[in-house]
């Protein structure tokens, strides 16, 4: 690499000048395989499947162009506004509640108390689990008939528990349940973010009398909040994109209680090869997620304190 | 109430939180080990007993013959195997690049880079296929590897982070004797980032060994198989399904996670550097 720098300058000697060249060069090699990945599996993609929304085409003959009729199609067909309403509602209920927890698991497990490494690992342990296996064993436990969720219901509080995946009322609260269930990579991040928090900033409010929750608002939160950011915008991001946990726990159903975006988008383009509406479908989440995640930014001035720097 | 015993109040309620909760996140793992031990009839049983009576060992030996489950492990090893090793270094040379080297456009990719975080796989997903039938790529496992030699936005910037908090005067006297970016980085950055290393390979294991529409969508050959497409169609095509071999097999395809998880354990935590220094 030195090599090939020192013949362009042409000589034996290194004139200063090239220092700058030879830096930019090794830059763009170095980031070489992250560019040749990034054109040849997203950048034409994003163009070619943005191209594809506009199509009709079935992977078969060739893509038919149809000018707005696939997002035409969208708006009047029922199944894509119910899939889009039961991502939504997911996310609006989900988000909340898996950052706020997440935030307090994190807290706690920044203690220092005896075992901690234990409590820790055993509290990550769902997040190692791979989703599908996860997914099949929650099945079990939301059955109806015979599982463990129904029947701690009913010892404890002499309630007969729903059938939680075969009820439309329920299922998303199965969902939701399930997926709280695994915290695990955002309570990794805050915990990093939490040991990175000076321990004179905690003793020096602690002189000036403030108590545990003065301490939580105003060192703790403006000290981490760009890492409150980062994990409130992937777990959007992520929630709006859920499939794989439900695809083995309910296929959608039933009666599309819990046919998220995805599954919609999937079945359309690999179920019934109806790839350019599905391309429309993609780039429609796309769009979505963009304007949240700018939402997000640009309301974050307001609490996000770059002091720490991330 | 003075400093000390105010701690240790606090102390004793995080405990108290923390420990009831352990029952909850343990749960579904000791069903999911009590049924992997037990005879179908006592699983669908009311009340439910988690302790097996018999303890039926087969329920491994049989889940694994019941589709060619052992096939498919391999399967799934040999893909994150390839992937962990091809990630980790191309994440570690961008990360390397955008901590420690000065170039114009630089900041402009680095914001590429971490916009990709925000692009939803299906909108990659179908021209990837096109991309992927032309070449003849169907049934392999290459479109589940290559398109992750780009190193992911999330752990370029892991390494990023870690490269920026390493002193410029380690460096710095090294490139004056006249060592290459590239000596810099294989011969002081890698060795000095192993933390990230174990980290980021513990984390794309995960997603790889755990990966279902990837495999859904480039897999139809059954032998080619991976652990969670052969679970999620094991699932689908018996209605009443063996529920005992399911979970034998679900502990057999959590193990490798797991044990890497243990062994790496201690860098998860030291490899994530969030703050800047």
């Amino acid at each position: 690499m030195s090599g090939m720098a020192a013949v362009g300058a042409g000589g034996v000697e290194r004139p200063r000048l090239s220092l700058r060249w030879r830096e930019a060069i090794n830059f763009y090699l170095f980031l070489a395989p992250w560019i040749l990945g990034f054109l040849a599996f997203t950048a034409i993609p994003i163009v070619a499947s943005l191209i594809l929304g506009f199509t009709k085409y079935n992977a078969i003959s060739p893509p038919d162009f149809v000018g707005l009729k696939n997002f035409r199609f969208l708006y009047d067909d029922q199944i894509f506004w119910k899939s889009l309403r039961v991502t939504l509602t997911y996310t609006v209920v989900f988000v909340p509640l898996q950052l706020v927890s997440s935030l307090l698991l994190a807290m706690l497990l920044n203690l220092r108390v005896p075992s901690m490494r234990t409590i820790r690992t055993i509290y990550y342990l769902p997040s190692i689990l791979p989703t599908v296996v996860t997914g099949l064993v929650w099945i079990w436990l939301f059955n109806a008939d015979f599982g463990l969720i129904n029947f701690f219901l009913y010892k404890a509080f002499e309630i007969r528990g729903p059938n939680w995946l075969g009820s439309e009322r329920w299922v998303m609260s199965a969902v939701i349940i399930s997926g709280l269930w695994a915290l695990g990579g955002g309570v990794i991040i805050f915990l990093a973010a939490l040991q990175n928090v000076p321990g004179e900033f905690y003793e020096a409010a602690e002189l000036d009398g403030a108590n545990i929750l003065h301490r939580f608002w105003h060192v703790t939160v403006p000290m981490i909040s760009p890492v409150i950011l980062y994990n409130l915008m992937i777990a959007m991001i992520l929630s709006l994109q859920v499939f794989t946990r439900i695809y083995v726990l309910t296929q959608g159903g039933p009666n599309y209680a819990s046919y998220f975006y995805n599954l919609y988008v999937y079945d359309n383009a690999f179920s019934y090869l109806k790839l350019g509406l599905a391309s429309a479908q993609a780039w429609i989440l796309f769009v979505l997620i963009l304007l949240l995640t700018v939402l997000a930014l640009r309301t974050s001035g307001r609490w996000v304190h770059y002091s720490g720097g991330v | 109430m003075g400093r000390r015993s105010r701690e240790r109040l606090y102390k004793a309620i995080a405990l108290l939180l923390l420990l009831p909760g352990i029952l909850w996140v343990l749960m579904p793992t000791v069903w999911m080990f009590s049924a992997a031990f037990s005879r179908l009839e006592q699983i669908m049983r009311w009340p439910p007993d988690l302790w097996p009576d018999p303890w039926v060992f087969s329920n491994f030996y049989e889940g694994f013959a019941f589709l060619p489950f052992g096939r498919y492990f391999m399967n799934s090893t040999q893909i994150a195997v390839i992937r962990v090793m091809g990630q980790v270094l191309a994440a570690s040379m961008a990360g390397y690049a955008f901590a420690r080297m000065q170039a114009p456009g630089k900041n402009l990719l680095f914001i590429l880079v971490l916009s990709t975080l925000m692009l939803p796989y299906t909108v990659t997903m179908i021209p990837q296929y096109i991309i992927f039938q032309r070449l003849g790529w169907i049934d392999t496992y290459l479109p589940l590897i290559i398109p992750h030699f780009d190193g992911g936005a999330f752990f370029i910037f892991l390494f990023r982070q870690f490269f920026r908090s390493i002193p410029d005067e380690l460096t710095e006297a090294a490139r004056l004797d006249g060592c290459s970016y590239f000596g810099i980085y294989w011969r002081m950055m890698l060795p000095l980032s192993l933390p990230v290393i174990a980290a980021s390979s513990i984390l794309i294991f995960q997603n790889s060994w755990q990966e279902l529409l990837q495999p859904l969508i480039f897999l139809h050959d059954n032998s080619k198989y991976t652990i969670p497409l052969g679970l999620a169609r094991f699932r689908s095509s018996y209605g009443s399904s063996p529920w005992h071999l399911i979970m034998a097999v679900s502990i057999g395809a959590a193990l490798p996670p797991v044990v890497l998880f243990f062994i790496g354990q201690r860098f998860l935590l030291s490899g994530i550097v969030v703050s800047d220094k």
